[in-house]
């Protein structure tokens, strides 16, 4: 056999080199990239705290007390709202639902676009013109308001938000990996691989698809952040996750803002919380995307 | 062209800036001293006088005369708001106080509440009435010369006031198709007219109702053409009132103006009112803040804590925080589903604080009790009424838990398989608290209980609830013009009563409700009321959860008006309020 396109392709994506630990490399890149490190550090913060909430705090997010718009102290360390509620817990409770629908919907998303992008793109004619144009015609909405339609019709619930959510976020993806599908397929290892008689299928997964990863991976963490504003959004709008589950924009932007004056705490806390998760990965689809991008490598 | 590379450090400015906001903002915050629970205690708000406890004065005179200790001024625009949206402007169908409070200046009643004196009727576009010995027939005399209001295109523009007119509105009022408010005038047998005699209009009753007159002169009871189709009420706003409807914009605002041929000369003084429409609370409380209303809606939203606010950096501004006949309550489908099971009722009556909840959602002002306002007389004694809803002190929590938790398990729930329902709820701050409230204390029943909440907006929530397809309503809101016994059970228990959306019907109440209407006797009354209180109490279609306090606020220059009205629903109709447009804090 001769040279496989996919140790090619590993090359490539420029992650993990030859001869070069996983580890290393990342220590590497984590040096070349200090602010892609902290908006790592920042997520692994953000994540680690939804992950481990129980055991960070003693307080039910949602136990509704007589200790009410209670000042930050040493029992509530971000105070109460106006419900008694603990609002530390209520916002690290909450990174749980907007880090799940942020992943989730960017998951999805972001998948469902390559997956149709890629299929289109390679099969181009008819099948391309009319996938693209109905990306075409759900970029043509702002995607809060086409997120906003699709809670209405299903109901507001974690899971259509995350539905929503995803669906908002499949032309961006479909467009990005597209352009990249377009220029692989024109590659030689894959003429090579079509002259060998290799299947489409298999053409367009071990040879087309690990080839468009780094455009991929540049759109979702780039996708994450809005996915996880636009959540917020919909909070805000009072379609999002329904009450009394904890949630950044829910608490934000709900009741909050009532008693902003009163107990500015309940509002500031989760307010922090959403623009440090959405700034780390900024900080990371930036670091990301300038590490995998041949022309910005090195820079 | 050279540009230097910015120092990778300086990128991190947005996340030091945010951090140092935080830090600051927490410095910045009072020192140690805890926030009050009890917002209140700590600030005395000036309050309107308590509402009556009798059956309200009816005073057969002219209107109260405007105060004269200042002399009045004309003009200016009077600037409020009424929450969010409206539906339609069928005050009867949409009871909504928003659309009473938007509409109401365009309309007159034929009796009214005073503006000045808490719970005293007088005449309104009736100058007069007479009953009969017998207590079965009024007979009201009409004001002559009154004209509707001249909107053209508007069937009924600029024609007389006559009996035709009266009869027309008052079917409709006692219409349960047309009017949510018809178990109140249930009583009403006929409204009669004599072409003969067209300004006067005879009321008869199958039998005496003690509150007729107060009914009738209720904030929605308003007259309108006989032209108009009722249905026409939803679309039009026609009446004889001192302001004539020009409009209203979705989203944006109503706007009534002067009507300059009002049937009381002089009145009223402000040129126009201007209704804003605020969806979010503390936008309207912002603008009432700025100056940019004149009245923080005269009909609630303030709560202690924006009372707190305004007594503290404002203190120039009027606020009032009377108890209001404002009751709130959950309730479920009894048609179907688990509501249907008396055990289910009986638990969700005993596991609900109310104490706590008067505590947290009413921020320490309100009370709680059954059916009728716990103040009353007619309330149930406390000792007794303690017994159903709980003690003020919450000791017996523990064990009306544990009551739930047995009634639960009877009805064959576990936690293997809890009771789950979903909970409809009116997404605005003051109707989403007590389902929210409702969904924790469930949890305390360790797992037995699942109550997902569905908030809607008002469209939706109306429209399911009027298809009756909720399984629970979690935001269950009413209020009474004024302290009736027969006005807290007419729209709500009897089997054909309009917002009887539980499906409740039980011929026992049915037959006790018609007795109150035509007992006149108080101390019969009084316990005539206490066994519907406790024949509710034991059957539950629905569970009291609090009585509301809530306020209003408004700017010195604002004169005349007085916060006498219990209900938000019968002061609406602004003809003696005149705005002082030389006050020194005046926006100009």
């Amino acid at each position: 056999m001769a040279t496989t396109p996919r140790s090619a392709s590993t090359e490539r994506v420029g992650l993990v080199r030859k001869g070069q630990g996983f580890w290393k490399t990342l220590l590497l890149s984590a040096r070349r990239k200090p602010l892609g490190t902290a908006g790592a550090v920042i997520l692994l913060l953000v994540v680690a705290s939804a992950v481990f909430a129980p055991y960070i705090t003693p307080h039910d997010p949602n136990a509704i007390t007589t200790a009410r718009l209670r000042p930050p102290s040493a029992e509530h360390w971000l105070g109460t709202d106006h419900l008694g509620r603990d609002v530390f817990a209520r916002v690290i409770y909450g990174g749980r639902i907007s880090l799940l629908v942020g992943f989730l919907s960017t998951i999805l998303g972001t998948g469902a676009g390559a997956v149709l992008a890629l299929i289109s793109a390679y099969w181009g004619g008819v099948w391309d013109n009319g996938v693209q144009r109905f990306m075409d015609i759900l970029w043509a909405f702002p995607s809060l308001i086409i997120a906003l339609v699709i809670v209405t019709v299903l109901g507001s619930s974690t899971r259509n938000v995350i539905l929503a959510i995803a669906i908002v976020v499949v032309p961006l993806a479909a467009r990005v990996v597209r352009s990249q599908v377009l220029i692989v397929k024109e590659m030689e290892y894959v003429k090579a691989a079509q002259a060998l008689g290799a299947s489409t299928w298999r053409i367009l997964f071990f040879h087309v698809a690990p080839n468009c990863v780094a455009p991929y991976i540049i759109v979702a963490t780039a996708t994450l952040g809005g996915a996880i504003v636009t959540e917020a959004s919909l909070s805000f709008l009072g379609m999002g996750i329904p009450p009394p589950t904890p949630s950044w924009g829910r608490d934000l932007f709900g009741t909050a803002a009532n008693y902003a004056e009163l107990a500015p705490w309940i509002p500031i806390a989760p307010g922090v919380a959403l623009s440090l998760a959405v700034y780390g990965f900024n900080l990371l689809g930036d670091a990301v995307r300038d590490l995998l991008d041949p022309r910005l490598r090195g820079r | 062209m050279h540009y230097r590379k910015a120092r990778p450090w300086l990128r991190l400015f947005p996340l030091t800036a945010l951090l140092g906001a935080l830090a600051l903002l927490m410095a910045c915050r009072p020192a140690a001293a805890p926030t009050p629970t009890r917002a209140p205690a700590a600030t005395p708000i000036p309050t309107a006088p308590a509402p009556i406890e009798a059956t309200p004065v009816i005073r057969i005179a002219t209107p109260t005369p405007t105060p004269a200790a200042e002399r009045p001024q004309y003009g200016g625009i009077f600037r409020t708001h009424a929450g969010d949206d409206l539906v339609h402007f069928d005050q009867m169908i949409q009871t909504t106080v928003r659309t009473q409070q938007r509409v109401g200046p365009s309309y007159n009643r034929l009796m009214r509440f005073s503006f000045f004196e808490v719970g005293v009727i007088e005449p309104d576009l009736a100058e007069r009435f007479e009953v009969s010995r017998d207590g079965l027939t009024y007979t009201f005399y009409l004001r002559p010369g009154v004209k509707f209001h001249e909107i053209p295109g508007v069937p009924g523009s600029g024609t007389d006031l006559d009996c035709p007119d009266v009869k027309h509105s008052l079917d409709k009022y006692r219409n349960p198709d047309y009017s949510k408010r018809a178990g109140d005038v249930t009583a009403i047998s006929s409204i009669e007219c004599n072409p003969a005699e067209p300004l006067k209009v005879v009321i008869k009753l199958k039998a005496p109702d003690a509150a007729i007159v107060a009914k009738l002169s209720a904030g929605w009871a308003g007259i309108i053409p006989s032209e108009l189709p009722w249905e026409r009420m939803q679309d039009t706003v026609i009446g004889t009132g001192p302001y004539i409807w020009q409009g209203y914009t979705k989203g944006q605002k109503s706007v009534s103006k002067k009507n300059p041929n009002y049937w009381r000369k002089g009145l009223p003084y402000m040129d126009e009112i201007h209704n804003f429409v605020f969806p979010r609370e503390e936008v309207a409380f912002a603008a009432f803040r700025a100056k940019q209303l004149d009245m923080n809606s005269y009909m609630q939203y303030i709560y202690p804590s924006e009372a707190k606010i305004l007594k503290e950096q404002h203190p120039e501004v009027i606020v009032s925080l009377p108890p209001r006949l404002w009751w709130h309550y959950v309730y479920g489908n009894l048609k179907s589903g688990p509501w249907s099971d008396i055990r289910v009722r009986q638990a969700f009556n005993l596991f609900i604080d109310r104490p706590k909840a008067v505590e947290i959602l009413g921020e320490g002002v309100g009370d709680y009790g059954a059916w009728q306002p716990p103040w009353t007389k007619w309330s149930l004694p406390r000792s007794e009424l303690e017994t159903f809803v709980g003690k003020k002190d919450s000791s017996d929590m523990p064990a009306r838990r544990e009551r739930a938790i047995k009634l639960l398990q009877e009805a064959g729930y576990s936690t293997s398989k809890p009771l789950k329902m979903v909970v409809d709820a009116l997404n605005t701050r003051e109707s989403m608290l007590t389902p929210t409230y409702m969904q924790d204390e469930a949890k305390k029943l360790g797992g037995l209980v699942e109550l997902t909440l569905n908030p809607l907006d008002r469209a939706a929530w109306n429209d399911r609830l009027e298809k009756r397809a909720f399984e629970m309503q979690g935001s269950g809101s009413a209020v009474a013009p004024l302290i009736e016994p027969s006005l807290f059970y007419g729209n709500y228990f009897p089997c054909n009563a309009p917002a009887n959306y539980m499906g409740y019907c039980d011929p026992e109440f049915d037959k006790m409700f018609t007795q109150l209407l035509s007992e006149l006797d108080e101390a019969k009354r009084q316990q005539l009321v206490w066994q519907m209180e406790r024949k509710l109490l034991t059957d539950l279609p629905a569970i009291p959860v609090r009585w509301v306090a809530e306020g209003m606020a408004w700017w010195p220059w604002v004169k005349n008006f007085k916060d006498v009205d219990p209900a938000y629903y019968n002061n609406v109709t602004m003809e003696e309020v005149w705005l002082d447009r030389t006050h020194p804090g005046y926006p100009r």
